[in-house]
């Protein structure tokens, strides 16, 4: 409920910390309740000018509220978060600055497009507040509509867009007051498979040249490896791991961020020798021992309970008793599915059914007996779960 | 301002900040002084008569025999209508909701007509057909009859006026939770081998139940307290109830605040328990049948029964419309002679009330001036109200709702009363204001119910994504929230500028010479004017009622699908 007027501040402006300078935005310790919910739990990560972060998890893990206190639009029960050198929330000092005062563009899941405005009416909503002169702000709309190929729906009533269409203008109208920092709430959930992965191709090239920071939501895997600079992973409101893409899923520190990243196998087991260098022994119950590498921040102990974790296609299907797979344990497969590019089997060993997958030039029948074999590396294991 | 600029005065979070606090104490305040004060005024006449606090006037007044007479009416009115309403009501939302009638198309809206005409013009109408010598039936039966066999002017007549005029009350509510039910639940009955019958004697109303008590209670509660009705149809024949008692009580000379007092304490005690039965009944039950999946539940084939069914729809109809098209034609007669006459056709009861009765002229202008201005204030008050509980994380906002909504237990009658006793020594008493002050108080619940829903009805990421935009609070709402419940406002500016321009309670305790309403000058027309020119203004209101009725569909109906 403030007067003050947002022009578009330059980078030259005044007062900026720049010994912050190489932070686009920084959460620090950042805590969220709603009365008795926890929705988020205190955590913290830095963001890179010019790259994008995912926050990923599950439905309800707290990324939406995360968006929504940098964003301006909760406020945090406590925390501090900076945006661009700026403090715009301290929960110990009292500082708050409205939303509108942050200079963040926001992309919502809805995508929030007015109905009752034209395409261009909506784009130019934001010009027309910071009191841009009407025709530099035609035209600066113009110019965004035309980056993001919807040029000649400038006329256009808003309310009958296709989920596409709407998809743009609302990119659109965050990008136009050129924000320095663009936040995303799952923007492509709403659209279908082809026009996700068109999007998201776009984006990437909408990002490199306009060199905005972008922090995105999603819970899904596969969209959160191919756009991001880097990913954070969250679960019931902490963080769980940070790290680029390929280092998360080479590395999960997690039995959770494994099998989020798609680990189909995941066993539990006990840690049963220590070697050097981080790698373990696991045994698996009847007979069945693993070499794993220990990927847990905590120390192995000796005789405890802990998680194994490996990828379907890590998984090589050897004769039976065949010596040459050093790291395996003895199996039946149990079914098998042609998937195109590779058959999809389930080994059943004992009480752990095993998921894996073959290559289509060398089938294995159902009921045969085999060898699981995994290299070690390729075999996670992690402090137990509670 | 740039950025930059405003680290270097940082805000103060809003908790702390003493700009969004001093809205809502404002806002508080101003609820207390309008909906408590008055309620308050009304305790401490009723417990201080004379020095200090008195038990002996309230033993006195409850011991008087006209008294216990009265509450005895009271009640038996109050339960004769709720038998009336709710089982009028439910069989037509159950043949409407649930059945193959024919023409339910237009009678659905038939049906609700009732709701928005004004029940004194009801009362007077019934007059003109059933009044024990005048009446039209009365007049008609007297061949076969010693005595006239119709009287309007008893418990009886009250009730069945009340009860025809508050079936609609019912009939929505009970439409609205057969609508919404999930038809499975009865297709299960069905499959589990019972009747057509019994299946909606022991699966459909059960389930339907909540609604049609929290209704049945509405109408027993708002019976009670009712004024108008009993004013016409009982004081003349010397049957009265608490609010005629009240009424008189202020109206003797000299004026007997302490008893009107006491018998509107009691009347408030008695609607307040039950209006917080009604909200702990709605509260609890509200989604239990609600599965939002939105598929058409089974409509029973009625066989044979179908046009019967259709007459029994047709006959409440006509037991409320027609003795308005009585009315209709008495007003366009120069006298009435029991029945219609070509020969003595005149519009002089029109030009009679337009432009030479003086009450009736500023009875007219009155209302128009107070239901306007009042009307536009009370949207503008609700909306702010919606936007500040719905748009704002100020502290203190959900008891504003609730602080708001107390008025919903106050008959109008008592909340005229509280005014006048809180205010007849300020210079505001006398004026068109105070009355307009009562009206937005008493009606204060439907408007905030109204834009709660209206704000609601508006995704919070439409605002909020303004907000990211750069707009503040303020221009997020108007420019965004604002224009897309705009045509939600003016069914509702309507739906209240009809409900003032037919109040009659709290008008009736406020009015001053100079300051009577549209209501108020019908009713004194009624006691020294023939029944063609009470006709002819009736008629005028219901007109200008309906007309806005009419305005409200045509509004709301073609409603567009905003995200
Ligand atoms: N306004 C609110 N009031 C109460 N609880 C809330 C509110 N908003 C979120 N929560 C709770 O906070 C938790 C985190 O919610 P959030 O919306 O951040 O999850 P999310 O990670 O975005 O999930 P999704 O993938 O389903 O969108 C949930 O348990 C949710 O129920
Ligand atoms: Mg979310």
């Amino acid at each position: 409920m403030h007067d003050a007027r947002r022009t578009i501040p330059d980078a030259s402006s005044q007062g900026v910390d720049v010994s912050n300078r190489s932070v686009a935005v920084k959460v620090e310790r950042l805590v969220m309740s709603f009365g008795t919910v926890h929705a988020v739990g205190g955590i913290g990560f830095d963001v890179v000018p010019g790259s994008t972060v995912t926050l990923l998890g599950p439905s309800g893990c707290g990324k939406t509220t995360t968006l929504r206190c940098i964003a301006g639009l909760e406020m945090p029960t406590a925390g501090r978060i900076t945006v661009g050198g700026h403090v715009v929330f301290d929960g110990e000092n009292g500082i708050f600055i409205e939303p509108e005062r942050r200079n963040i563009g926001m992309v919502f899941q809805s995508y929030a497009i007015w109905p009752h405005m034209t395409v261009g009416g909506n784009v130019g909503f934001p010009l027309a507040i910071s009191g841009v002169p009407k025709r530099q702000a035609e035209e600066r709309t113009r110019a965004v509509l035309d980056l993001v190929g919807l040029g000649e729906l400038q006329g256009r009533s808003a309310a009958d867009l296709s989920g596409g269409q709407q998809q743009r203008v609302a990119l659109a109208r965050a990008l136009v007051h050129e924000p320095r920092v663009v936040l995303f709430d799952e923007p492509l959930s709403n659209l279908d498979a082809n026009l996700r992965e068109r999007m998201r191709t776009e984006l990437q090239l909408l990002q490199s040249r306009l060199g905005f920071t972008a922090i995105f939501v999603t819970h899904d895997q596969e969209e959160a490896l191919s756009l991001s600079d880097h990913i954070v992973i969250m679960n019931k409101g902490l963080i769980e791991q940070t790290g680029t893409p390929q280092d998360i899923f080479k590395n999960p520190e997690t039995a959770f961020t494994a099998r989020f990243l798609g680990y189909s196998n995941v066993f539990p087991g006990r840690l049963a020798a220590i070697g050097d260098a981080g790698s373990v022994a696991v045994d698996l119950g009847e007979g069945r021992r693993l070499s794993a590498r220990w990927r847990s921040r905590s120390p192995p102990r000796q005789g405890a309970d802990c998680t194994i974790a490996f990828r379907a296609d890590r998984v090589a299907l050897m004769p039976a008793n065949d010596p040459a797979g050093g790291n395996a344990f003895p199996g039946v497969v149990e079914t098998v599915a042609f998937l195109g590019t590779c058959f999809d089997y389930t080994i059943t060993s004992g009480a752990v059914q095993v998921q894996a997958e073959g290559p289509v030039d060398h089938p294995v029948a159902r009921g045969q007996a085999v060898s699981v074999a995994i290299a070690p590396e390729h075999c996670h294991a992690f402090a137990a779960e509670d | 301002m740039t950025l930059a600029q405003t680290v270097a005065h940082p805000l103060r979070i809003p908790l702390l900040r003493g700009h969004g606090f001093l809205i809502v104490a404002i806002i508080y305040a101003g609820l207390a002084v309008s909906v408590i004060y008055p309620l308050l005024a009304v305790f401490v006449q009723a417990f201080s008569e004379g020095a200090g606090l008195s038990i002996e006037k309230i033993q006195e007044v409850f011991t008087t025999p006209n008294i216990i007479e009265a509450v005895f009416n009271t009640l038996i009115i109050s339960v004769l209508t709720v038998v009336m309403a709710g089982t009028i009501g439910v069989m037509l939302a159950w043949l409407v909701a649930r059945s193959n009638m024919p023409l339910k198309r237009i009678l659905d809206p038939l049906n609700m007509v009732p709701f928005y005409l004004s029940s004194v013009v009801g009362a007077l109408s019934w007059q003109v057909i059933a009044a024990p010598r005048a009446g039209l039936l009365n007049s008609l039966f007297a061949p076969f009859f010693d005595t006239p066999p119709f009287n309007v002017y008893s418990v009886g007549g009250i009730a069945l006026v009340l009860g025809l005029f508050y079936t609609p009350y019912v009939y929505l509510f009970t439409l609205g939770s057969l609508q919404s039910m999930d038809a499975s639940l009865e297709d299960s009955a069905r499959m589990s081998g019972a009747s057509k019958l019994q299946t909606a004697i022991r699966i459909t109303l059960p389930l339907s139940a909540p609604a049609i008590l929290s209704a049945c209670i509405l109408v027993f509660v708002t019976a009670a307290g009712i004024f108008g009705v009993p004013l016409v149809l009982g004081v003349p024949g010397s049957v009265h109830t608490l609010s005629t008692l009240i009424y008189r009580a202020i109206n003797e000379y000299p004026a007997d605040f302490a008893t009107a007092a006491i018998l509107s304490s009691a009347l408030f005690l008695f609607t307040a328990i039950f209006t917080v039965v009604q909200i702990m009944i709605l509260r609890g039950r509200r989604f239990t049948t609600v599965t939002g999946k939105g598929y058409r539940p089974r409509q029973v084939d009625l066989g044979r029964w179908r046009w019967p069914a259709v007459g029994v729809n047709t006959l409440y109809l006509l037991f409320v419309i027609g003795p308005f098209i009585a009315l209709l034609l008495v007003s366009f007669q120069d006298a009435w002679t029991g029945a219609f006459d070509w020969a003595r056709l005149t519009l002089a009861n029109y030009h009679k009330v337009i432009f030479v009765d003086a009450i009736a002229k500023r009875g007219l202008i009155n209302s128009l001036f107070i239901s306007t201005i009042g009307a536009t204030i009370a949207v503008a008050v609700c909306m702010l109200l919606a936007l500040v509980v719905h748009r704002t994380r100020l502290p203190g906002r959900e008891g504003l709702s609730h602080l708001a909504m107390v008025p919903v237990t106050v008959p109008g009658i008592v909340l005229g009363l509280g005014f006048l006793i809180a205010l007849i020594t300020t210079p505001i008493y006398g004026t068109l204001w105070i009355i307009m002050i009562a009206y937005i108080v008493h009606y204060l619940p439907t408007g905030l119910r109204n834009s709660e829903s209206l704000v609601q009805s508006v995704s919070r990421e439409l605002d909020e994504s303004a907000r990211m935009s750069g707009a503040t609070w303020r221009g997020a709402m108007w420019r965004i929230v604002v224009p897309l419940v705009a045509p939600g406002m003016v069914s509702m500016w309507l739906l209240l500028f009809v409900t003032y321009i037919r109040e009659v309670s709290s008008s009736m305790m406020l009015f001053t010479f100079g300051t009577e309403t549209i209501s108020i000058a019908l009713i004194q027309i009624m006691e020294y004017e023939p029944y063609g020119v009470s006709g002819a203004f009736g008629v005028l209101q219901t007109v200008l009622v309906l007309a806005c009725v009419a305005f409200i569909r045509q509004v709301s109906s073609p409603r567009q699908s905003n995200a």
